[in-house]
């Protein structure tokens, strides 16, 4: 799931204050789950948003209104109307929900009202922790399940680091050593030898390296 | 025991000398006739602390050093026998996997705790639950046969019927509006939500104990509390305030009277209101009261709307800490308490209009201070910044 959290008030107020009517736009989806963006958040932040501008003294007229998914032309429809009758979109979902708004509202300024985090899970209520870097080539087949990209602080493959203290981080004593996961997981599970086979270095063409990356399914194509 | 052991050795031998070494004497209620007893009977009682524990050495016989801060110095009897009284302990590590389990809550001491002292003593707040004996905490061996009485007596009356009737007062969740974000299952106290076969959040209304914390803590709102739903929340809040003015409130003279809301729940702090009333004690009528199940069922929007609608300040009054009837509703919504008092921060408004308190059901004296002192802190901060600056325009 995509995590994400919200900008804080007088950030937003900032972004926002040139404009006199506002939609505060929420996603059902990844960021209502990691209780960022959802109809709560929405109602939330609009209303912290009424009370900043008129302790400001700006005009400012709030609509909420949630979606079930930001990132789909369908459900982006349902909110056509309210997105016309306002002079802005303050968009509380995640990065990809804000640029297809932006794409499809071509005359309509939209605004991110979160900061998206990371893919992660819910480690404990109201702890969210980040399990992967999307790399876009997966070794966790090779780490018993446990991604030495994301969660070690130098992203070794061949680990662990010398640093490491028991089974804590060097970079982040708080953390544990993912490398010291790593080996207890194939232990666990009797795969070790793994190990013992030394990893050439990653290749990082398929992250980031050249733009926005895209998928293309030859079956699904019209 | 040590003393009924102490009582009948010296009255079998009024010459043996007897001391009790002890921390605490326990012989609470008629037993104290005992302790009068045994030292009318010549038994001496010396007071030890855990840190200075008395010392056995067996060099000459047996001789018992210790050193009691009611003696100036360290004294040391010399024995026949010792005999060692054993204290009852629980199973820390046991007990929290139960009271994990079963979500029953724990004292401080690893003992498990009753729904209420007086009004539930074999009850835990979660329904079908009983305790009794030393789960529940050391006790002698006629108190535990009536607290077994007591428990079996009331597990009979769930067994003995035939179907259960569950409590009007419970939450559903809209399975149109769930999202699946499983966080009603995580913040139940009472595991009532589950995962249904559609892989929506569901609630098994047998279980509810209807708090209403899943209510407030759903982020997709797909969750509503029978006769405490968002709705009527909402409309009281506005109502309140309704004209701007807050007709509503008493002393509409030309001075600043702080308009305050309180949410309080429905068993402590609206009781302990109620009592106040009942007992004279006075408070100022700047506050207006919406009673609530829980505080746990208070969503963050409340203390927000009330505000943005022209509240002054907004009060919120629980049960005292680890005293709540829903095990943690309270905390739940200190937590949301603490949350907006962030958020105001960050507007510019002063976050102490926002206040919570913990009170019991019998606390009305403090609950009418707590409501003098913030209406006195509001009224020093003045009316709200939110009003003033919508009457200017």
């Amino acid at each position: 799931m995509i995590v994400a959290q919200r900008k804080n008030i007088p950030d937003l107020l900032a972004i926002i204050k040139s404009h006199k009517k506002l939609l505060v736009l929420g996603c059902g989806t990844c960021v209502t789950v990691c209780l960022a963006g959802g109809q709560r958040e929405v109602s939330i932040i609009a209303s912290a948003l009424r009370m900043s501008a008129k302790l400001k003294g700006l005009p400012l007229e709030v609509e909420e209104l949630t979606i079930e998914r930001q990132c789909d032309n369908v459900f982006l429809e349902q909110a056509a109307d309210a997105i016309k009758r306002n002079d802005a979109v303050l968009s509380l979902g995640c990065g990809a929900g804000v640029q297809a708004i932006a794409e499809r509202y071509t005359d309509k300024p939209v605004y991110a009202g979160l900061d998206t985090a990371f893919i992660g899970i819910l480690e404990e209520r109201g702890v969210w922790t980040e399990k992967c870097a999307a790399c876009g080539a997966c070794v966790l087949h090779e780490y018993g399940g446990i991604c030495p990209v994301t969660r070690c602080a130098k992203h070794m493959l061949n680990g662990p680091c010398s640093g490491s203290r028991e089974d804590r981080c060097e970079v982040n004593p708080e953390r544990q050593c993912a490398w010291q996961l790593i080996y207890k997981r194939l232990k666990d599970i009797g795969q070790l030898d793994r190990l013992k086979k030394i990893k050439p270095p990653k290749n990082w063409n398929r992250s980031q390296s050249g733009g926005y990356r895209s998928i293309i399914r030859e079956d699904h194509r019209v | 025991m040590a003393i009924k052991n102490a009582i009948e050795i010296k009255k079998r031998d009024p010459n043996a000398n007897i001391y009790v070494l002890y921390r605490d004497v326990r012989t609470y209620g008629f037993r104290e006739t005992y302790f009068k007893e045994a030292r009318e009977a010549g038994v001496v009682f010396i007071r030890y602390t855990p840190e200075a524990a008395p010392v056995v050495s067996q060099n000459n016989g047996l001789v018992v050093t210790v050193n009691s801060p009611d003696l100036p110095e360290p004294i040391s009897i010399e024995a026949d026998n010792v005999v060692l009284s054993t204290g009852v302990e629980t199973d820390r590590e046991n007990n929290k996997r139960i009271s994990d389990m079963l979500k029953v809550p724990l004292n401080a001491d690893g003992f498990y705790v009753e729904a209420h002292m007086k009004l539930r003593p074999v009850d835990f707040t979660t329904e079908g639950i009983f305790l009794c004996g030393l789960a529940h905490s050391p006790k002698f061996i006629d108190e535990n046969i009536s607290q077994a009485r007591a428990a079996a007596a009331r597990a009979a009356t769930v067994l003995s019927k035939t179907q259960l009737d569950v409590s009007a007062q419970v939450s559903y969740v809209d399975q149109q509006k769930c999202i699946s974000c499983m966080t009603c299952v995580n913040s139940c106290p009472y595991s009532a939500p589950f995962c249904n076969k559609d892989g929506k959040g569901q609630i098994e209304a047998a279980k509810c104990m209807g708090c209403g914390i899943c209510v407030s803590e759903c982020p997709a709102r797909a969750i509503q509390l029978h006769h405490f739903e968002t709705d009527q929340f909402n409309v009281m809040i506005k109502q309140l305030f309704a004209g701007g003015n807050g007709e509503m409130f008493a002393g509409t003279s030309s001075n600043f009277e702080p308009k305050i809301l309180a949410f309080c729940c429905h068993y402590c702090a609206y009781s302990s209101a109620d009592l106040a009333g009942s007992m004279r004690i006075q408070y100022p009528p700047n506050v207006r009261i919406i009673r609530t199940p829980c505080t746990g069922r208070l969503e963050t929007e409340y203390f927000m709307k009330a505000l943005e609608n022209g509240a002054d300040g907004v009060l919120v009054a629980g049960c005292l800490e680890g005293g709540c009837h829903f095990v943690e509703g309270n905390l739940c919504a200190k937590r949301r308490v603490n949350y907006t008092r962030e958020i105001l921060e960050e507007i510019g408004i002063e976050k102490d209009r926002l206040r919570m308190v913990n009170v019991s059901a019998a606390m009305a004296r403090p609950l009418a201070d707590t409501i003098i002192d913030m209406v006195e802190t509001v009224r020093k901060l003045g009316p709200s910044p939110i009003k003033q600056n919508s009457s200017l325009k």
